[in-house]
């Protein structure tokens, strides 16, 4: 570490201008892969940040103390989903290379940057990773599985970490290009539209996985007789998966009411053995 | 049996490094329970067994700073045993979340404890101008989940036969066919929290779109997938048309469209 930055100080500071190439953004893109590896409850996702950002800073200072400070910067609490945080690495790499040619750069804002944009963008990220895309890769990757398809997995794989890699590769590209400047133009309501539509893909697929995947069956006989209607038959004529869908969102509802998920997950295996002793659940 | 054990610590490392491939969900049940049905001969039950066990904890998630029961270790102990000892399905699903659980006590304290005191060491390095070793440390700490859940999963698996094939002895049917019951609600839970994140009322047709597509056309998956993706690139062109037309600026709104298209 010292003889770098000693070497370095030799060529002359003063007169060339430092510059992130590629190379410093392959190499984010490459050290942020595990970013949500070493999470902890206290500073979230601070350390891989800091980790992903030590070869701009090592590129850009020169000096001990400028790196020492810089690391420091990027050792604050970080937070955003996975996929969606090389684009904030590559906004603050544009913001350290700013700072390294002019010393009367504001580094508070670098941080500010950081905490304005983590909160929207794991709100995006979250819905759309985790919410949407997994979701349909799991689905379709499940399906194949089920019927003893070694593509299940395959595909499962395939279809979330091809459009996974593409977000951070580029997301780390156009975060430097365009830097704080993209920011502003997402507060057009142009990103409103981009969340609205992949909510609308999102939403689409947990409408059509609750109807496939959820399954509750209600054999209790109502009524006597050669053919006797049992209470699924009856709400199977009135609606079809009425009983997954209802159930849905009655849950999402004792959710909104806090009420703690494993309360619900105890009370739903409770039913569920108790139905199977007395018959009024079937598998 | 040796063989067995060390094939499952190598499939429990491989799942619990899944985040060092950019949160790659290779471990999830779906993967894992493929890996350990390739272990122990028997591709097709670990396939199924992979979709079952995948089902329930799709929908999990973290929600604020609580953590899911962890679908890794529930995924590979359970299927694991259910393969060596032949036990039927219902008995993985009868087992998968108890032992999830045990692996969420144990996530929890890394993150809570060790995670944390392994940052803080880091910390002390900064001030002694250890900056590359400091930022080093997020590899080590990357490093203790794998290590720890996959000993866990590892010595789970090795003692848990025994234990297991008592309390089977002792607990009545329903039991068994309750869990199966359960296991076929229990995606709902996960669907609850999946709308509570993404459902608005303006969604609301869009997710009865989905919901009757499956129930009265009985469509695949994939083809839900289609669908929903055409619809929503249909709405967001005349959104950004109403926008550009109400004359707030337009500008720009290719660049999005085409880094954003890499999503679909």
């Amino acid at each position: 570490m010292d003889k770098a930055a000693t070497k370095k100080q030799t060529s002359s500071p003063m007169t060339s201008e430092k510059k992130i190439t590629k190379k410093e953004l392959k190499g984010i893109f490459w050290r942020s892969m595990p970013m949500e590896a070493s999470f902890n409850y206290e500073r979230m996702m601070s350390i891989a940040f800091g980790f992903s950002m030590m070869g701009v800073i090592k590129k850009l200072y020169p000096k001990l103390h400028d790196q020492k400070e810089a690391l420091k910067r990027h050792l604050e609490f970080f937070n955003c989903t996975s996929a969606m945080s090389p684009f904030i690495l590559g906004v603050a790499a544009s913001m350290e290379e700013k700072k390294a040619n002019d010393p009367e750069f504001d580094v508070s804002s670098i941080n500010a940057m950081k905490v304005g944009l983590m909160g929207p963008l794991a709100g995006i990220g979250d819905s759309f990773f985790w919410g949407t895309l997994r979701i349909i890769a799991s689905g379709i990757g499940i399906s194949l599985a089920k019927q003893g398809s070694v593509l299940g997995p395959l595909l499962f794989l395939v279809i979330y970490n091809v459009p996974n890699l593409l977000v951070r590769y580029y997301g780390t590209m156009l975060g430097y290009k365009t830097g704080v400047t993209f920011v502003e133009k997402m507060a057009s309501g142009l990103m409103d539209n981009i969340t609205f539509a992949l909510n609308i893909l999102g939403n689409t697929v947990i409408g059509g996985m609750i109807a496939s995947m959820v399954i509750v069956k209600l054999p209790t006989k109502i009524a006597g007789g050669k053919d006797p209607q049992t209470i699924q038959t009856l709400l199977d004529s009135i609606l079809p998966n009425a009983v997954p869908l209802l159930l849905t969102f009655f849950i999402a509802y004792l959710l909104k009411k806090k009420v703690n998920v494993f309360v619900i997950l105890l009370v739903i295996i409770i039913i569920s053995v108790l139905g199977a002793q007395f018959g009024f659940l079937g598998k | 049996m040796i063989g067995q054990t060390i094939g499952i610590f190598v499939i429990s490392m491989v799942g619990n490094l899944e985040d060092f491939m950019g949160t790659s969900f290779l471990g999830r049940p779906l993967v894992m329970c493929f890996l350990v049905g390739i272990l122990f001969g028997d591709v097709h039950q670990g396939l199924v067994l992979g979709a079952a066990l995948e089902l329930i904890f799709m929908g999990m998630m973290a929600i604020g700073a609580s953590i899911p029961p962890n679908e890794i270790v529930g995924g590979i102990v359970a299927s694991a045993l259910v393969m060596k000892n032949g036990y039927s399905m219902s008995v993985a699903l009868a087992l998968v979340i108890p032992i999830a659980t045990v692996g969420m006590l144990f996530e929890n304290f890394l993150y809570l404890v060790i995670n944390p005191i392994m940052v803080h060491k880091a910390d002390d390095m900064v001030e002694k101008d250890k900056l590359t070793s400091a930022a080093n440390m997020h590899i080590w700490i990357s490093l203790v989940r794998p290590v720890v859940l996959s000993l866990v999963i590892t010595v789970a698996f090795a003692a848990g036969s025994g234990p297991i094939t008592a309390f089977l002895k002792i607990i009545p049917q329903s039991f068994i066919d309750g869990m199966t019951i359960a296991t076929n609600i229990l995606p709902a839970v996960g669907f609850a929290m999946l709308l509570n994140m993404t459902f608005s009322n303006k969604l609301a047709p869009f997710f009865f779109m989905g919901f009757v597509l499956v129930t009265y056309f009985k469509l695949d998956m994939i083809a839900i997938a289609i669908i929903g993706t055409i619809v929503a690139a249909i709405i967001y062109i005349i959104l950004n048309e109403i926008q550009e037309k109400g004359g707030s600026n337009g500008q720009g709104s290719n660049e999005e469209t085409d880094e954003f298209s890499d999503d679909f």
